[in-house]
């Protein structure tokens, strides 16, 4: 182990406990590969020099004087530019944010430090994580390894493409409808979507509060369960963070699939999905019955009703937590000569298109004569949503189902269209809405050779058993 | 349902704070009735004894009422982009006699 190749987690954890490698080695070739690939892809909005050799003399120093190392010893994890970072700058792709330099870290970044994990830099995103492209956000868009034609997906696209290129083996995104699913699956990485509650949000920047969780993407599945079991678990800084165990995600990999009850809903197999992504994925479905699990179609009846239903509830919930960037506090400020004029002005200019159509549609469904009809509609239909899994999960143990409904699109595709858009979110919002927790794995490629993603939705705190699944799709893909 | 038409776009910008171009209204109009129209759809469904989802996240113990460690008084205001007399300093917005003025 060099540090240069791409290793996993697991592997380069190890080898950083025995000392065949420095952290400081592995820092370093993380740079130099980031120096190397990043000018085309432009997945990091900041890349972390200093800050990050001083994380790795710390593992050094730490291992010299017999202190045994984390889990996370020495594998550098690019962080999501939503997550806040203690003396290095936090945009969340914004220009509002430009030059915000938090003075406090996320709960998840104490996390991953303690655990002596090395954190190499900030990634791209859509603006406030609101997009599913890499395209919204104010410093340019993030480029898909497999075809820079093509977008990474989003809004995790920098943290899919830091892995997906092979400059970290890990990173963690943030999903509030698909933003780490869609982007591991269009990238050909492991992407992790965690029960609502079961990763604490302190230091996330907000963009829907009901829906905004924190996970992992990783080059295998093994990888991805690590970083879950160190960033898992309440935090008194997150009162919706839940007190539920955390088990060991990466011994349930290694657990046979044998007799689980895989559910196939019809409603995300229909129109709008592409051939090639519908044949990956049922091959991958017809492995995991050959391999023991047993195969029955559910259904969940409202998926049809889920875009309109996020798009109504993660708007409000925006507009509200966006109304923070005033320019009094924090961000960019322009001047003006009354209070209300520069409120105004700050965040006509501080905000990108993309994000003031959603505050301004939040806005509408929650004024005055329209609350009712589409606030309060939403989160009925939420319930309805919420009651479709459960009813599903008392017949199966996971379901599964295309993350996407196509490969990657092209760059500059749907950015004209946002409706065309937020519709590519279909299968992974869902599970968004009910807090259920979503893994999308590998299976492709196209014959193009973009990647495809299976994804695997458990009942609330079952990572273990998604990422069982997960672990034998990988398994069966590294025999073809 | 409504489409969202220009006055309605200036209505909702101002109770957002935001201040929005000529160009950027027509667009914003003509986008978000777009989608509205979409959202529309919800109405399809009979949801008169379904109850609303607030939240997901149950009933959580709050932490002990205790003090902890926090931002100094330099920290919290290290972000500002205007300060004075160690606080967030803003543009007048009472007038001289006590009036609220914008």
């Amino acid at each position: 182990m060099t540090g240069e190749s791409r290793d996993s987690v697991g592997a380069l954890a190890a080898s950083v406990q025995r000392g065949e490698v420095t952290a400081v080695e592995v820092a370093e070739a993380t740079l130099r590969r980031i120096d190397a690939k990043d000018p085309e892809l432009h997945a990091y909005l900041t890349r972390a020099g200093e800050t990050l050799l001083e994380q790795a003399r710390a593992v050094d120093a730490k291992r010299a004087k017999g202190v045994p190392l984390g889990p996370l010893a020495g594998v550098p994890v690019a962080l999501k530019d939503t997550l806040s970072t203690r003396g290095v700058r936090t945009t969340s792709g914004s220009k509002i944010l430009e030059h915000y330099v938090p003075a406090y870290d996320a709960a998840v970044v104490e996390r991953l430090l303690a655990a002596d994990a090395l954190l190499p830099g900030k990634t791209n995103l859509d603006e406030f994580a609101m997009g599913s492209s890499t395209e919204h956000g104010a410093f340019g868009p993030t480029k898909n390894p497999h075809d820079t034609t093509r977008s990474p997906g989003g809004s995790s696209g920098g943290s899919a493409v830091s892995v997906a290129a092979g400059m970290t083996p890990a990173a963690l995104g943030s999903d509030t409808g698909g933003s780490i699913r869609q982007p591991a699956a269009f990238t050909g990485v492991v992407g992790l979507k965690p029960s609502y509650g079961r990763v604490s949000r302190y230091g996330l920047i907000a963009f829907a509060s009901s829906l905004d969780q924190i996970g992992p993407f990783a080059s295998d599945v093994r990888g991805a369960a690590r970083l879950l079991g160190v960033i898992a678990g309440r935090d008194p800084h997150d009162a919706t963070s839940r007190d539920e165990p955390v088990p060991d995600y990466e011994a349930a990999c290694g657990e046979s699939v044998q007799g689980l009850r895989l559910g196939v809903p019809e409603e995300y197999f229909g129109a709008g999905l592409d051939g090639e992504v519908d044949a990956s994925v049922r091959a991958a479905i017809s492995e995991l019955e050959r391999g023991g699990c047993t195969v029955k179609p559910v259904r969940l009846p409202h998926t049809d009703y889920a875009v309109a239903t996020y798009y109504v509830i993660a708007t409000a919930e925006a507009s509200s937590n966006l109304a923070r960037f005033d320019g009094v506090r924090y961000g960019l400020r322009v001047e003006a000569s009354s209070l209300a004029e520069m409120y105004g002005k700050t965040r006509d200019q501080g905000f990108g298109d993309e994000v003031k159509r959603r505050i301004l549609l939040g806005t509408f469904v929650l004024s005055a004569g329209y609350y009712d009809a589409y606030y309060l509609k939403a989160q009925k239909v939420r319930t309805l949503i919420r009651r479709d899994f459960e009813a599903a999960f008392a017949e199966v143990d996971a379901i599964v189902s295309p993350t996407a409904p196509t490969p990657a699109f092209r760059l500059g595709e749907k950015t004209g269209d946002p409706l065309a858009m937020y519709l590519n979110d279909v299968y992974t919002l869902p599970a968004s809405l009910a807090g259920i927790p979503g893994l999308s794995v590998p299976v492709g490629p196209t014959k193009a050779g973009l990647p495809i993603g299976l994804q695997i939705l458990t009942p609330p705190f079952r990572e273990d058993l998604a990422l069982r699944v997960g672990a034998a799709v990988e398994a069966r893909n590294s025999t073809l | 349902m409504t489409v969202i038409d220009r006055a309605r776009v200036l209505h909702v910008a101002k109770l957002a704070s935001l201040s929005l171009r000529d160009d950027e209204v027509d667009a914003m109009a003509r986008e978000l009735s777009h989608i509205a129209e979409y959202v529309a759809k919800l109405g399809e469904l009979d949801t008169k004894d379904v109850p609303p989802t607030t939240s997901l996240s149950g009933t959580q113990a709050l932490r002990p009422d205790e003090v902890e460690a926090c931002l100094t008084h330099e920290e919290a205001l290290s972000g500002a982009p205007r300060t004075a007399a160690e606080g967030f300093a803003v543009p007048l917005f009472l007038d001289p006699r006590g009036r609220a003025g914008t």
